[in-house]
């Protein structure tokens, strides 16, 4: 392939087969757009690499063990830091500031004179140009933002549906899939073996599942055990996580309350031991008067006892003394006074 | 023999296909000539159409990969598709598996009972 009007070729011969270089400059990509010839143009253009680049791609393209670009983007201890300071003037508006890291550093500028925002304005141009026939090819549409075409018995298309009308009435669709179901395996098209039964049970039940009392008994029942289900594997073991998160919370806050009242605690422990003491303290000071009272006691009731002895042998002895010293004319006398006092009585009494 | 794949377009856009007039590519349209729709011919004019077709294996493949990626925009990447792409999808497969499956039980169309 040779540059028109004798520019320098883009491909000798005698590389054979290698890997054609982008094009430098939008010259050459307006010369194949006039071409109406996309197919030696990739659509991301790079319009900015530099010969020492192209030389680099050609060597890393030939080779199995260079790297490109050698060196520079190698992954090196400490990490690939590189600490840019950027002197701006005074006044330079945050647009401003943002639109100058989007472009190369200083050292960097001409090797890679890439700019997005030219690549933006040369993508806008193309797919937004004049000739561009908006009518018949309109722009992307997300289909995430499109709704589903209506579809009919979950995977029939309303459009086929609708088509069949005109030609076969409102059950031509119905009449077509089930009889020509019916047809194939009359000719033995589908052969009827055992298994063919099982599929016709499952339109047999839907069908008997679209009966009115079925129906009604369904849509009571489905519901109920249905939220039975939910409520058993879903929403009770949640209730049951929440339960014991706030049984968790609440002997936490109680464990809180109790470490505030602890204080309170320590005076409570000394105060008992305290009450032990006195109590002790009052058991000894009980024994110690029992002790003491007790051997009073007994010096009171020896004492007592002394005295009553004291007391008995004397009384003994007087009147042993005084018995052994009645004589006889002395109780005889005695007797006769006794008797003349009963005498002068017996006279003053009256009977 | 690298030489003959000089001129080729593998892998490429079609030929017909110009970003300045048609805007980003989209898998799922035809860029070629407008011609008339399929289910507007008559039968007298099918033959016709059919020749102006391209039918080469990478036109034919062309055709099953847009038919495919507009399938896939419609039923399967839309709002609320709920999987209807994967049915359609499935009982695609299942016919072919049919078509392959068709010649095992033809012994027994000879039978009295099948």
């Amino acid at each position: 392939a040779t540059g028109s009007k004798g520019e320098a070729p883009l491909w000798n011969e005698e590389d054979g087969w290698v890997v054609l270089d982008p094009p430098s400059d939008t010259a050459v990509v307006e010369r194949l757009a006039k071409q109406e010839d996309w197919s030696n143009v990739h659509y991301l253009t790079r319009p900015d690499l530099s010969q020492q680049e192209k030389q680099w791609f050609k060597e890393a393209y030939k080779s199995p063990y260079k790297l490109y670009p050698p060196e520079k983007f190698l992954l090196k201890r400490g990490g690939n830091v590189v600490v840019e300071y950027v002197r701006v003037p005074v006044g330079t508006t945050r647009r401003q500031m943002i639109e100058k890291s989007f472009e190369a550093p200083e050292d960097e500028k001409d090797i890679a004179p890439f700019d997005l925002k030219k690549q933006w304005a040369w993508a806008n141009k193309v797919l937004f140009g004049p000739q561009r026939d908006m009518k018949n090819y309109p722009s992307y549409v997300d289909p995430g933002t499109v709704p589903r075409p209506e579809i009919v018995h979950k995977f029939v298309p309303r459009s086929l549906f609708d088509a069949m009308v005109p030609y076969s009435g409102v059950t031509g669709f119905y009449v077509l899939s089930v009889g020509g179901v019916f047809a194939l395996v009359g000719k033995g098209v589908i052969v009827s073996t055992y298994a063919l039964s099982y599929f016709f049970y499952f339109g047999i039940a839907w069908a008997f599942t679209k009966l009115p009392p079925v129906r009604r008994f369904l849509d009571n029942r489905v519901p109920q055990l249905t939220n039975r289900l939910n409520e058993m594997y879903y929403v009770g073991p949640i209730q049951q996580k929440k339960d014991h998160i706030s049984a968790c919370i609440a002997a936490a806050q109680q464990t809180k309350d109790m470490i505030q009242q602890l204080p309170k605690l320590y005076d409570v422990q000394i105060e008992n031991v305290d009450l032990q003491l006195e109590n002790n303290y009052r058991d000894r000071l009980k024994q110690a008067f029992t002790e003491v009272k007790s051997r009073l006691d007994c010096q009171v009731a020896l004492a007592a006892t002394k005295a009553e002895l004291e007391k008995d042998y004397m009384i003994d002895w007087i009147t042993n003394q005084v018995v052994q010293n009645i004589t006889p004319d002395l109780e005889k006398k005695n007797i006769q006074s006794c008797l003349a006092q009963l005498q002068t009585l017996s006279k003053s009494a009256k009977i | 023999m690298g030489n003959a794949l000089n001129n080729t377009n593998l892998g490429g856009f079609p030929k017909e296909y110009n970003p300045r007039i048609h805007g980003a590519y989209q898998a799922d349209r035809f860029y070629g000539t407008p011609d008339k729709p399929f289910s507007s011919l008559k039968v007298n004019e099918v033959f016709q159409w059919l020749n102006r077709r391209d039918m080469s294996l990478t036109g034919i493949a062309r055709f099953y990969s847009r038919k495919l990626y507009s399938h896939q925009r419609r039923y399967h990447l839309s709002a609320g598709s709920k999987g209807v792409g994967f049915v359609h999808f499935a009982l695609f497969f299942s016919f072919l598996g049919f078509i392959r499956a068709y010649k095992h039980d033809r012994h027994l169309d000879d039978g009295k009972y099948h």
